[in-house]
């Protein structure tokens, strides 16, 4: 890049490329604090509700709690894809997505966490919540 | 048409045609992680080369190019946006710091680039889903854009370094 009147005003690059670097570095290392603090809680707590928000529909809250027998679950979604469920005690997985991707069928593959779901291509967005902790349930109604 | 723009369109169209190349490549490699949206980024090195050499409206045009290309023939509709989105985000962010320093320390750039990526993608995430769900990606995704990015600013700043200056097009100040 060529200098420019404008490039003279600035602080000496130097300064610069430490002042980024710091900002990167705290930036990395927040994220990694807040991943594990995430891990920990959702170690210690067990997620009763799965919230199932699709596109156009109404949110569908499922007590995993009370899930005696693992199910299977479609959602049809407005694009006209669609992702395959399985309901369980402990989670729901996405057997099957008609997006070429899978995303979200690796994601809910991984154990211990209670990330939410998510599949982009059919806007489909699963969520865990504890039961204990907000019953106002604000969210379930909100769509 | 005079000969130092048809060259210049021919090289464009070039690094245009390697982008998309380089995009396809990765399409095809299996995601590192579970996480929605993380990709090594390999064809931002375009971006980077051109952004060093050439200027931001030159660079733009081949971004976009390369983005609208890679979603006809890999993607569907829906990510057109998710790259467009993360695309635009990234090329700001980069062309900024390329200003700011002088086009020096290239991985920095690239990490704050990649970072921006995927801030842009996230935010596009949340819009299209209506909730704040995809915010809980929003730690991985930092950390994710900022190493993919300096591993793309490293592989660019090598490669400045053995390209032949007489790759991209001259006088590319505007």
């Amino acid at each position: 890049m060529k200098k420019t009147d404008q490039d003279s005003r600035n602080p000496k690059p130097n300064t610069l490329v430490f002042l980024l670097s710091a900002v990167l570095l705290i930036l990395c290392l927040g994220s990694l604090v807040w991943i594990g603090l995430a891990e920990r809680t959702a170690a210690g707590k067990s997620a009763l509700l799965a919230v199932i928000s699709s596109e156009g529909a109404e949110d569908l809250v499922i007590d995993l709690s009370a899930v005696k027998e693992p199910y299977v679950l479609r959602i049809d979604a407005a694009g006209g894809g669609y992702n395959l469920l399985r309901i369980s005690k402990e989670k729901v997985e996405v057997l099957e997505a008609s997006c070429p991707d899978k995303i979200c069928m690796r994601s809910s593959a991984i154990p211990g966490t209670h990330l939410p779901i998510v599949c982009l291509p059919n806007r489909l967005v699963i969520r865990y919540k504890n039961v204990p902790a907000d019953s106002a349930g604000i969210d379930a109604i909100s769509y | 048409m005079k000969s130092s723009s048809v060259q210049k369109l021919t090289k464009l169209s070039l690094f245009a045609a390697v982008a998309l190349a380089v995009y396809g490549f990765e399409s095809l490699l299996p995601p590192l992680l579970p996480i929605p949206g993380m990709k090594p980024g390999l064809a931002n090195i375009v971006t980077l080369l051109l952004l060093q050499k050439t200027n931001g409206k030159n660079t733009a045009l081949v971004l976009l190019v390369r983005i609208l290309l890679s979603a006809l023939l890999f993607g569907q509709a829906v990510s057109l946006l998710y790259s467009l989105a993360g695309g635009t985000f990234c090329l700001l962010t980069e062309l900024l710091l390329g200003r700011m320093l002088r086009g020096r320390a290239l991985p920095l750039i690239s990490a704050f680039g990649g970072l921006s990526h995927n801030l842009g993608q996230l935010l596009i995430a949340c819009l299209l889903t209506a909730s704040i769900a995809p915010l809980s990606y929003l730690p991985y995704l930092i950390v994710a854009g900022v190493l993919t990015g300096l591993f793309v600013g490293l592989c660019s700043h090598f490669l400045l370094k053995a390209l032949p200056k007489s790759l991209f097009p001259q006088g590319g100040e505007t």
